[in-house]
């Protein structure tokens, strides 16, 4: 097996490439534990990983860069785990007797076969992603108290019970999942309940009610602000009410000012809406004698001299008035010989 | 416009005995203090948020019976206006 040149192209589907990127990983690994005053640590090794990988300078497709870069850094870290003195979490494999993973409070115990923690199993950990939002720091093990712990950062556990603490993960997820789920719920009935619609009710709660305050300019030598509060719902007319607000305490004032005027408004909501069904009924009835009167009115101006001299000089308007009055005589004449008959 | 101001004018001297004055606007009719309903830009400052017509209006006022009557008419505009 050849060490790859710094450089080289490196494609996921060359497989002989890919080997070759793994001994080289490996071979820096041993190299790197050679040297003197290397400390074999997790973390200086994670660093050590990404400044051989960017020192390589290994060309790949943007796609494939990630997992090639993985692919190196996963190869190193296990071999640099591997010449470590002590052994690491994923070779031991706890048994029945064993309390299980005791990390540093004792309430806190996890299993090394919980996928929910992000512990691997040694076939996955070629697939250790350095990007990985969860962390997994390895401690080593300590024969005493068999003290093997895998410390993840961003979870915490209660239960002591290592068979125990999945199902409580699971729990805390689906807690977590259900509380942004009811948050987000909120946001849409929140959202939800701005919809209006289209025909609003009469009652003050279930209508939109327009207010509107009008701060007047302060009088000369006068602490006393004059503000005009104007309320409206529908297509009722406002109701505009004229109060004076100490131009100190202006925001103060206003509360107490606005909380009577839509009270009051509230209470006249009713004899509005009275007033405007009264209205409404009355409407048709007018309508009704409204034709009549006109009638009357066209009869009673072309009854008019002036009218009539107008309404002749115009043929439509004559041939509107002049269907009754105008051939009066020559029909009074018919007429009077019919009743002469 | 003038004559609307000059009648306008005319009318107001008559004397207003009630504080509250009555407008009709847009087919509405509503109460109003008289104090901001005599002056023409106070009018339309008052009503500019309800009424947006009032801005460019003709408003004739008449006092009677001590009450101040305020008819308020949208001026015709040009097309597109």
């Amino acid at each position: 097996m050849e060490i790859l040149s710094a450089g080289a192209f490196i494609n996921l589907e060359n497989q002989e490439k890919i080997e070759q990127l793994k001994f080289t990983a490996r071979e820096l690994a041993n190299a790197a534990i050679e040297t003197e005053g290397f400390l074999n640590e997790e973390d200086a090794a994670r660093k050590l990983a990404l400044e051989f990988w960017q020192g390589l300078e290994y060309m790949c497709r943007e796609s494939e860069r990630g997992a090639i870069q993985n692919i190196f850094t996963g190869e190193f870290l296990q071999r640099l785990r591997e010449l470590r003195p002590c052994a690491t979490v994923s070779e031991i494999t706890p048994t029945d007797e064993t309390p299980g993973f005791v990390q540093e409070t004792e309430s806190q115990t996890i299993t090394a076969e919980d996928e929910f923690l992000g512990v691997l199993a040694p076939e996955n950990q070629e697939t250790d992603l350095i990007e990985n939002t969860v962390e997994i720091q390895e401690i080593p093990i300590s024969t005493e108290d068999f003290a093997e712990t895998e410390q993840i950062e961003e979870i915490e556990f209660v239960e002591n019970e290592s068979d125990s603490t999945q199902s409580e993960y699971v729990s805390q997820i689906a807690a977590t999942n259900s509380s942004s789920v009811e948050v987000e719920r909120n946001e849409t009935a929140f959202a939800g309940g701005l919809n209006l619609p289209e025909k609003e009710p009469y009652q003050f709660n279930k209508c939109t009610v327009t207010a509107t305050i009008q701060l007047l300019p302060v009088d000369e030598n006068s602490d006393l602000r004059r503000a005009v509060f104007s309320v409206k719902t529908h297509d009722f007319a406002p109701d505009y009410s004229l109060v004076q607000l100490s131009d100190s305490k202006l925001t103060a004032s206003l509360a107490p000012e606005l909380e009577k005027v839509l009270a009051k408004y509230q209470a006249d909501l009713p004899f509005k809406v009275m007033d405007k069904m009264k209205k409404e009924k009355a409407a048709p009835k007018r309508n009704t004698p409204k034709v009549s009167t006109e009638t009357k009115s066209v009869s009673q101006e072309s009854a008019k001299p002036k009218e009539v001299d107008s309404t002749q000089n115009t043929p439509t308007a004559t041939a509107q008035t002049n269907s009754t009055p105008a051939p009066q005589t020559a029909e009074t004449g018919a007429q009077g010989s019919l009743f002469a008959l | 416009m003038e004559q609307n101001n000059q009648a306008a004018a005319v009318q107001t001297d008559a004397a207003i005995t009630e504080a509250k004055a009555t407008i009709k606007i847009e087919g509405q009719e509503f109460e109003l203090e008289t104090v901001l309903a005599q002056d023409d830009k106070m009018l339309k400052t008052v009503l500019q948020p309800h009424f947006s017509s009032v801005e460019n209006a003709n408003i004739t006022r008449e006092v009677k019976n001590g009450k101040l009557i305020v008819s308020i008419v949208k001026r015709a505009q040009h097309k597109g206006a």
